[in-house]
């Protein structure tokens, strides 16, 4: 049975709209490339809006323990405390978070850093890698 | 508004500047391989004395929005009869309301010298990098609840006003920095952007007090002070009056110690609170003091 629609629903779709524009933005197959106009629309970089609000917070949340880097942990705590679509919204949330910390801003640098930056910035996605990696891993280790 | 609303509120706050520090640290720590990869030291001086500067952000500005801020704005939020829901369709319009109430506390920061005294610290810094989000200002607070208490008295709720708002400076801790080329025409139209921030963190005539946006430029397009950086302007980062040290006192005072100097040089009372609330190098001056060699020499009438 479909689940009520609340707030929470136009959350987890919008949820979605951030997650396809994070994909465009990590994958370096799809940078620069011109798509169609429905891709286009689900892809822009304006639906990453929200992540401003949302993605500190998830992390935030990570951090005081009532959020978890593991999608699934945290959709089973979101759905608890507020329902289904929470926890869809919440499994989301925490792929887009889990991706930006380890992978998408150095390939947004890459793409877009100016002719003088592009050697320095280079060395960029190996160090983000490792520092969201060893974030993720310090929340699960210290705060489950 | 009870007391359980005013610790949810900065616990929502807490909680958000929880997962800001994550993404301060990672730009940080980027800035620095950046910095050694073009050869650089890790850290420069300004960045050094920026970092001193940090304490004043969540220390003295946690205080004042703890106590001024939150408390003020829900002493307002009781007196008005009016009140917004906050539901799905209303969040837009609060997420429009931040940005209008950033922008015009933004420009208050620039455009009322007293208040340039205080966000001149941010902008002091003559290399627009990730570090420029340690150089904090202490007193912003109080600006800030000028500009939100009309707001709230319209029946804005405070604590989804605030949250709103505290977006702006996260979004802007990616913005600091020269790394990034030009984004898409559009992108740059509407966003704030390292390109379009550069701007507002530039002292050329051509751009000095434009681009007070947060997240979104829209508001700097209505009230026109939008200004796309050009490509036969190279920016000038800093301020008009060079600070020349990275201590972290003078860096301070840079601005405040001038304008306490005019405001009690001036002759008249209409001058002296012209110096405080009038617009940066249009009121009352007395000759600034300028560094040449060793000896303190007042700088030429212009």
């Amino acid at each position: 049975m479909m689940p009520n629609v609340d707030m929470w629903t136009i959350a987890a779709l919008l949820a979605v709209f951030a997650l396809l524009a994070t994909l465009r933005l990590s994958i370096p197959a799809l940078a620069g490339r011109k798509l169609g106009a429905v891709a286009n629309f689900l892809t822009n970089p304006a639906w990453l809006m929200p992540l401003i609000l949302g993605m500190y917070f998830a992390v935030g949340l990570m951090l005081s323990g009532e959020a978890s880097p593991w999608p699934p942990a945290t959709r089973a705590m979101f759905e608890n405390r507020w329902g289904v679509w929470a926890g869809i919204t919440g499994f989301i949330l925490v792929v887009i978070v889990d991706l930006w910390l380890i992978w998408t801003p150095s390939m947004v640098a890459r793409r877009f850093a100016g002719p003088e930056s592009q050697h320095a910035v280079k060395a960029l996605p190996l160090f983000n890698v490792l520092f969201g990696l060893a974030v993720i891993a310090l929340l699960l280790i210290f705060i489950g | 508004m009870d007391q359980a609303f005013i610790e949810q509120l900065t616990k929502s706050i807490e909680i958000y500047g929880f997962g800001g520090a994550i993404f301060l640290t990672f730009v940080l720590s980027a800035e620095m391989l950046l910095r050694r990869r073009e050869g650089k030291s890790l850290w420069s001086r300004e960045g050094l004395s920026s970092l001193a500067l940090f304490p004043l952000g969540p220390v003295l500005e946690g205080v004042f929005i703890n106590a001024a801020l939150i408390g003020g704005l829900t002493f307002f939020y009781n007196l008005s009869p009016l009140r917004i829901p906050v539901t799905w369709w209303s969040l837009p319009i609060y997420f429009l309301a931040a940005e209008f109430a950033y922008y015009w506390f933004h420009r208050l920061g620039h455009e009322v010298r007293l208040f340039w005294a205080d966000h001149s610290i941010h902008h002091s810094a003559e290399t627009y990098d990730f570090t420029v989000n340690l150089r904090h200002v202490p007193f912003q607070a109080i600006y800030r609840l000028l500009i939100w208490i009309p707001i709230v008295m319209l029946g804005f709720n405070p604590l989804v006003l605030v949250l709103m708002a505290i977006t702006a400076p996260a979004f802007q801790t990616f913005c600091h920095t020269t790394r990034i080329g030009r984004l898409a025409p559009w992108f740059e139209w509407l966003f704030v952007t390292p390109r379009n921030h550069g701007v507002h963190h530039a002292c050329n005539p051509i751009y000095i007090d434009k681009n007070y946006g947060g997240l979104l430029m829209i508001w700097d397009h209505v009230f026109g002070t939008y200004q796309a950086m050009r490509d036969d302007v190279p920016p000038v980062y800093g301020i008009t009056h060079p600070l020349e040290s990275n201590n972290p006192f003078k860096v301070m005072m840079h601005e405040f110690t001038p304008l306490f100097r005019d405001f009690r040089g001036a002759p008249t009372w209409r001058q002296k609170l012209g110096v405080l609330f009038g617009r940066p190098g249009e009121t009352f001056e007395m000759p600034r003091p300028v560094k040449q060699g060793s000896q303190l020499v007042a700088e030429p009438a212009e």
